[in-house]
């Protein structure tokens, strides 16, 4: 992807992906309870990226912009360097950028050529400005995500601190 | 040797520094190439700055883009020619009115002097040659007044070329403009889509906080100047406010440059006194004081830290080169380009030297 034309990169088609997105979406817990209307609304304001096996997708301590969506083809989390997670075709990851500009936790690495998407936090901010209600309940799923996490969290250092 | 090359290139102040020539590259190519347009585009840009939230609001109750979009403009046109029709007779007419009188400026000017010399002769014991005064102090205005004149004729001009153009590049702005931003970014490679999306919104948000702010500001000084124009009783005073409030907009020369249009006002006016020229002064110093003490801190400064030094030779050159277009948009470009560069830098730091090379 790296080596790929200006050209190739702003006139590629981009009707194919959107609905193969929003169908990801829909079945994503960030979405909950979002319509389709508004789904493929957003979706269409966000952006396709391709990416070559072994390119680093986001790098650890870096600023985020947004979340991304794995559209086809897989990814790895890393962690200095040891491989804690991979993602497949409809995970989505980074999502905390959507809530703060905070640094990247993990490195995410491509480890087949894939599609992704990335939905930015000005994407959300945007969407929040024109359909509240519904921007609200992606809000609304997306703090119920880091509070969940947050207490995964807290039980494994419960957990290693009665060790 | 070649390591210290490479870190020197890789700094984020010389990538920042790298990419900022860059971009300034790409806009003055795209300047120079779109110079027939430039003010049509700018103007549109102002309009879809202004009627976007509109389109929003339409697009939040459910209607779709492209009709939000045909309603908004066909209001937008239809209020435009409703206006134009209205003022175009009164503004025609009170031009021809203004230009006769212009013809009998040196009179008025020398009926000025004499009043002003026969008070002085009576109360201070003192006076002066009111013939001499006079044809000095109108060489002088009329140097000015014909500088101003040009500039302002040949930014009318471009204003009434622009109009025809304007709603349709607005239209297509208002409907496709995000999509072609988005567009844009593709084009930047996967390493820096981030960083280039970082530091597109943080700038533009910046910059749209000066631009209102600047906005306010001229919208504020031309309302306190009619106001006070039209409590001294002084003519034209709407089209003296917005002038007032245009010109003030031009650092450190726009102070004196805002003072000339009421006093050549109150010279062509039926009777000129003294005491109406004082008080048109009267009304733009205290309009200036308003604006020093309480717009500018609180509406454009903060936003806007730039040198006075910097303003100053920015000011100069873009008058130089750009005449009244150049004197009125030099703060606005150089804020642009201090915020692009800091932002660029912010960004290179945030994203680290290690993770780009």
């Amino acid at each position: 992807m790296s080596s790929e034309a200006i050209w190739m990169r702003l006139f590629r088609p981009k009707v194919g992906w959107v609905e193969d997105a929003c169908s990801l979406c829909e079945k994503n817990t960030l979405f909950d309870k979002v319509n389709r209307k508004s789904i493929r609304w957003l979706v269409t304001r966000m952006h396709p990226r391709s990416y070559r096996v072994g390119e680093p997708i986001l790098d650890m301590g870096n600023s985020g912009a947004g979340a991304v969506l794995v559209l086809s083809g897989e990814v790895a989390v890393r962690i200095n360097g040891a491989e804690i997670q991979r993602m497949h075709r409809g995970d989505l990851f980074g999502e905390v950028a959507l809530a703060a500009d905070l640094p990247r936790t993990a490195d995410i690495v491509a480890i087949e050529d894939c599609e992704l998407v990335f939905f930015l936090r000005s994407d959300l901010q945007e969407w929040l400005a024109i359909m509240p209600k519904e921007a609200a309940r992606l809000l609304q799923n997306l703090s119920k995500m880091l509070a969940q996490r947050l207490m995964e969290k807290n039980k494994l250092i419960s957990r290693q601190q009665d060790r | 040797m070649k390591s210290l090359l490479s870190d020197l290139i890789m700094h984020p102040a010389s990538l920042a520094g790298i990419v900022f020539t860059l971009i300034l590259a790409v806009i003055w190519l795209f300047v120079f190439v779109a110079s027939p347009i430039l003010f049509t585009l700018g103007l549109s840009a102002m309009f879809y700055a202004a009627l976007s939230p509109t389109v929003d609001n339409l697009e939040r109750r459910d209607v779709g883009k492209g009709a939000a979009v045909s309603i908004v403009m066909v209001v937008v046109v239809v209020l435009m020619i409703a206006l134009t029709a209205l003022l175009y007779p009164t503004v025609s007419q009170q031009f021809e009115h203004f230009s006769a009188r212009a013809s009998q400026l040196d009179n008025r000017i020398l009926a000025l002097c004499v009043q002003i010399d026969t008070w002085s002769r009576a109360h201070l014991g003192t006076g002066f040659d009111p013939q001499v005064v006079a044809v000095n102090a109108v060489q002088s205005l009329s140097a000015k007044a014909d500088a101003t004149s040009i500039a302002v004729r040949s930014y009318f001009s471009e204003v009434a070329f622009s109009l025809l153009l304007v709603p349709l590049v607005t239209f297509f702005l208002l409907k496709d403009y995000r999509m072609l931003r988005s567009d844009m970014m593709q084009a930047l490679p996967n390493r820096y889509f981030e960083l280039g999306w970082m530091v597109y919104n943080v700038a533009t948000g910046q910059l749209q906080n000066y631009a209102r702010g600047i906005f306010i500001q001229a919208i504020s000084m031309s309302l306190i100047c009619t106001a006070g124009f039209w409590l001294a009783d002084i003519e034209y005073a709407p089209v003296l406010g917005l002038l007032v409030g245009l010109l003030n907009l031009i650092p450190f020369f726009g102070i004196s440059l805002a003072k000339i249009p009421p006093v050549v006002v109150v010279l062509l006016s039926d009777q000129p006194d003294f005491i109406s020229i004082v008080l048109a002064l009267v009304v733009v110093f205290v309009a200036q004081i308003i604006d020093n003490i309480y717009l500018t801190p609180n509406v454009v400064a903060r936003s806007a830290s730039l040198h006075p030094l910097t303003v100053m030779i920015g000011v100069m050159l873009a008058g130089y080169y750009y005449g009244f277009i150049g004197l009125i948009f030099a703060v606005p470009v150089i804020f642009s380009m201090k915020v692009i560069y800091l932002e660029l830098l912010r960004g290179f730091r945030h994203f680290g030297p290690k993770r780009i090379s």
